[in-house]
């Protein structure tokens, strides 16, 4: 040190005496190897002359007065790694210089930040702030999405919850784990997907079809769950995290650990257990719906500027029962269940969890690989394993009862890979490919038939994104994607369903053999080519930008679809797939006004959409199974030939004073056929509204108080059937309201946190304060009994 | 520019390799899946209606066909028994009422009489479960005056009650449910 400091006295005093040219300058600007954007206010010092300057809006600097020689450039910013770097003068041209930004971890705002990486450049995004995220890592990931504008969710009962954006699910809507696509998630309404809130760091909804990366069949939006990117420091990152819930007499315990190291190598795991029994309603016990949770993640890679690599396992378990009173028999069964204001089967409080119950295990292993060529290109590369294996077990007789009703193993392999160019002449683009190889295979020792078949399914995409930004103020963007889909099914076919549907005709040659049980096995092979895109453009305001968005989709009907074949046990419905079902297209379009005026910060969203062959699960001609003496309702997919949505998103906040703050996020939905029929199961208006009290900034102490006001469903179709009751010796036949949608209702919540030894945050929440009793309309197990009631929770959390 | 395309090409080579070794790991082909016969399907009821003097008679409902008539005598009482099938094969007809009986205490059959003067109660040869509570099986048939109606016969499993006077009151879930017609003459 001293050497160096008599070095630089050296230089100074040999300036001075021989006066040499020193009026060189050094113009450079920084920019965010990440993003390739300018990052702003960067503190660059030349530590030769100790000369400081904070880099401008379009991330330049300028140092005059530097002579000619070699000097050390020291490059700080609160939300990077600070970096040294030799420049030698004189330099002729602008100099640039790159560094590494990390995720702002305080995002508390609606309206995405610049610091946060965005998916797309012009795509209506909005994300679930960190509070958000720990709020509900006790909880399911669809409880958790639900708080986004736009996003509702629909259930099975309490513990299986599954994500809706703009009124649609399934497969019109992605959920992507770091990169990959859930598979499971196809499976049906009663599926919920198999990610845990707590190994998630950043969970995000781009609205629309503008993420084509992930896929050109999305029409809602692709929901995103990203893990954090990590400095390259020494650091451990540790929290434990324990909670008590009265709903369900439930605990759970959530750890979570990360290790990173200067040299960039990380690793770390997280894993919880969430145990729960019997919840309640505020008038009757909900008979087994307790639930049991496990979730285990390890990761392992290494970070460098210029390379990146990442090995991760997951591992997720659920076993949740299904409300005893949903098992019904007959159509009977449902008819006096909708009568009855109670469920007719009530059974005493229990931790166990008994047929009728779902056990689903998730493995998810990947690897991925992102390497920053010397061009400035980014080249990344993603591979996936899952294997997504779904029980049910059923009430059944003797030696069946220990059995599953249903056996599905559904492994996918996922290759994916992108290459983007560095920004040039305004123009950026990217490309990418992926393959997907899929095998389903369906359990025959159930002893059951088949609900999917047994399937290969070979998917291949590429795409082709290209953005222009002329000017900071303006981002276009346009996409491309062509998809195609193979599928190789092994179906049996009960022959007088196969003749009943007319297959005999138009599938004959699909036939491979008849069975001894009276069915034909036929080997169905599909093909389908899908072309999507998609074009958007963000125009900034002062304060604010405009986004519009056109999106055209084509998505393939997938195995469900297709090949349905079974008995749903809680709505004693029978669910057909049909062969016939073509691609359904649509083209879809949002416009997106964000804005913050003083103390208000609002962003409005409004979307329309227009879907051709749009698939849809509805009663057959019938209604009812006519073979079984009309125990069974019967629901077949058929194609709309022309579906219409559109509705409107709206998130606010505003900050009263310093220690008020206000949110509230709406949204409304209507997704009617041409001819102005309603469809099914489309969230009715709702809106969630926060208010949060922090006496002072520096205390750790927060309140808040939440409400939730979900509207009546009026837009309804009529699916109502007739009914004979048996009553006091007659029999009467009645319309059954299968149809009508339940009441209103407003829930309000309060929690209070505070942190205390320094290191231990503790919470307190009341759920449904009022004990209020209501019925959700997206809950399929609405029929039989009502919502869980007050629910406390207190959670302590212990970060290290 | 070169080097990076051949970097990228051993790169993607290799990874593609890995990738094609994985599948052909995993069978391209999948074997003929096999085909499940179903043994748990109640597609078949009898009732053996065995009046006071000793005559007999079936009356069978098959999935899918007419539910037949029953006719009674009037003042007079018989003894039903009710069988539960799966004859999904014709040449292996499974007898779905042992099961019932094995598993007494989760099946109650249920009855229900609308308009024929007739009333039914348990017979003293039937079935019952831990607890002593008969479960229908086995039923006498009070038949008074000429008159007609519906009989309604449930066979429920794992009711939350066995007493009780209407579907309703019983809970658990139905697992069969039809109307036979009656007349009494």
């Amino acid at each position: 040190m001293f050497k160096r400091l008599l070095l630089f006295c050296a230089i100074c005093f040999f300036q001075g005496l021989y006066s040499q040219k020193c009026d060189y300058e050094l113009f450079g600007e920084v920019f965010d190897i990440h993003e390739n954007l300018a990052l702003e206010q960067v503190m660059v010092t030349v530590v030769e002359t100790n000369q400081q300057l904070s880099t401008t809006a379009e991330g330049k600097f300028l140092f005059r007065n530097l002579c000619k020689g070699q000097y050390t450039l020291l490059f700080e910013h609160p939300d990077c790694v600070s970096v040294t770097q030799k420049q030698t003068l004189p330099v002729t041209s602008l100099k640039r210089y790159f560094l590494e930004h990390h995720i702002n971890e305080l995002e508390e705002i609606i309206v995405s930040e610049t610091s946060q990486k965005n998916t797309t450049k012009t795509g209506i995004e909005r994300r679930l702030t960190d509070r958000e995220i720990k709020r509900f890592r006790a909880q399911n990931l669809g409880d958790a999405l639900a708080q986004l504008s736009g996003v509702s969710s629909i259930k099975t009962g309490n513990a299986i919850v599954k994500p809706m954006v703009h009124g649609v699910t399934g497969s019109r809507l992605a959920i992507v784990n770091d990169g990959i696509r859930l598979q499971d998630h196809e499976w049906g309404a009663d599926h919920a997907p198999s990610i845990d809130v707590n190994g998630a760091d950043q969970v995000q909804l781009i609205k629309g079809a503008s993420a084509l990366k992930y896929g050109g069949d999305v029409l809602g939006g692709v929901l995103e769950i990203t893990p954090k990117g990590y400095r390259l420091k020494d650091s451990l990152m540790a929290a434990i995290t324990t909670g008590y819930s009265s709903q369900g007499q439930g605990g759970y315990f959530l750890t979570n650990l990360t290790k990173t190291y200067s040299s960039g190598v990380f690793f770390g795991g997280a894993s919880s257990i969430k145990n729960a029994g019997d919840f309640s309603h505020p008038d009757y016990a909900l008979s087994n719906t307790g639930n049991r949770e496990q979730h285990a993640q390890v990761f392992f890679g290494r970070n460098k500027i210029t390379k990146k690599w990442r090995i991760d396992y997951r591992f997720y378990q659920k076993e949740a029962g299904i409300l005893s009173s949903a098992h019904i028999g007959t159509v009977g069964d449902l008819a006096r269940a909708i009568e009855s204001d109670r469920p007719l089967s009530t059974l005493p409080w229990t931790s166990k969890i008994k047929n009728p119950r779902q056990q689903t295990t998730h493995h998810n292993v990947s690897f991925k690989y992102d390497r920053r060529l010397e061009n400035q290109a980014k080249w990344d590369l993603l591979y996936t394993y899952q294997a997504n294996n779904r029980k049910e077990f059923d009430i059944r007789r003797g030696e069946y009862n220990d059995r599953a009703a249903l056996d599905i193993l559904l492994q996918s392999h996922d290759l994916v890979t992108n290459y983007q160019t560095a920004a040039k002449n305004n123009f950026q683009w990217s490309t990418g490919f992926s393959a997907q190889l899929q095998d389903n295979f369906s359990d025959p020792s159930t002893g059951v038939r088949r609900l999917i078949p047994d399937y290969l399914r070979y998917k291949f995409g590429l795409y082709w994104i290209n953005q222009y930004v002329p000017s900071n103020d303006f981002t276009a963007e346009l996409g491309l994607r062509f998809d195609y889909d193979y599928l190789d099914a092994q179906k049996f076919y009960k022959i007088d369903v196969w003749n009943d549907r007319g297959y005999d005709n138009d599938f004959l040659q699909t036939i491979v053999a008849t069975g001894n049980a009276g069915n034909y096995l036929t080997r169905q092979l599909k093909k389908f080519a899908n072309f999507s895109a998609s074009a958007g453009v963000k125009q900034k305001l002062d304060k604010g930008s405009v986004r519009v968005n056109l999106g055209y989709i084509t998505r393939a009907p997938n195995p469900a679809e297709l090949f349905s074949d079974g008995l749903h046990h809680a709505l004693a419905t029978i669910e057909l797939g049909d062969l016939r079902l073509t691609q359904e297209r649509g083209l879809k379009a949002l416009i997106s006004i964000e804005k913050q005026a003083g103390v208000f910060t609002y962003a409005l969203t409004g979307h329309y959409s227009s879907i051709a062959d749009y698939i849809v699960l509805q009663p057959g001609e019938a209604g009812f199974d006519q073979a079984r003496n009309s125990a069974f309702l019967v629901r077949e997919y058929v194609q709309l030939p022309r579906v219409n949505t559109q509705g409107i998103d709206l998130d606010l906040s505003y900050q009263i004073s310093s220690q008020f703050q206000y949110k509230t996020t709406a949204s409304w939905v209507s997704i009617k056929t041409a001819e102005g029929t309603p469809l099914i199961d489309v969230p009715p208006l709702n809106v969630h509204q926060e208010l949060q009290f922090r006496p002072t900034k520096e205390k750790p102490l927060r309140l808040s108080l939440r409400s939730q006001f979900v509207a009546q469903q009026k837009q309804v179709p009529d699916f109502n059937f007739e009914y004979n009751f048996f009553e006091d010796g007659n029999i009467n036949s009645r319309l059954v309201d299968i149809s009508t949608a339940p009441k209103a209702y407003h829930l309000m919540d309060f929690s209070i946190e505070t942190k205390v030894w320094d290191k231990v945050d503790i919470s307190l929440t009341a759920e449904n304060i009022f004990n209020i009793d209501y019925r959700n309309y997206l809950n399929r197990l609405r029929y039989f009994a009502g919502e869980t009631g007050r629910n406390l929770r207190l959670e302590l959390s212990y970060i290290f | 520019m070169k080097n990076f395309i051949q970097s990228t090409y051993i790169h993607i080579s290799r990874i593609a390799i890995v990738f094609a070794l994985t599948l052909l790991l995993i069978q391209c082909k999948k074997d003929t899946p096999e085909e499940i016969n179903e043994e748990e399907v109640i597609n078949r009821v009898t009732l053996t209606v065995t009046t006071a003097n000793g005559s007999s008679n079936d009356y069978t409902w098959n999935e899918g066909d007419a539910i037949p008539s029953i006719t009674l005598a009037a003042n007079t009482t018989s003894n039903v028994s009710v069988h539960f099938y799966d004859a999904s094969d014709a040449s292996d007809i499974e007898d779905i009422t042992e099961e019932v009986i094995e598993e007494a205490d989760e099946h109650l059959v249920f009855y229900q009489v609308s308009s024929a003067s007739l009333s039914i109660s348990a017979a003293s040869n039937d079935v019952v479960d831990a607890d002593g509570i008969s479960i229908n099986l086995k039923t006498e048939w009070a038949a008074a005056g000429v008159s007609s109606g519906v009989v309604r016969v449930y066979l429920i499993h794992e009711p939350t009650s066995k007493t009780g006077i209407s579907r309703g009151d019983l809970g658990g879930s139905t697992d069969l449910e039809l109307d036979f017609p009656v007349t009494i003459q």
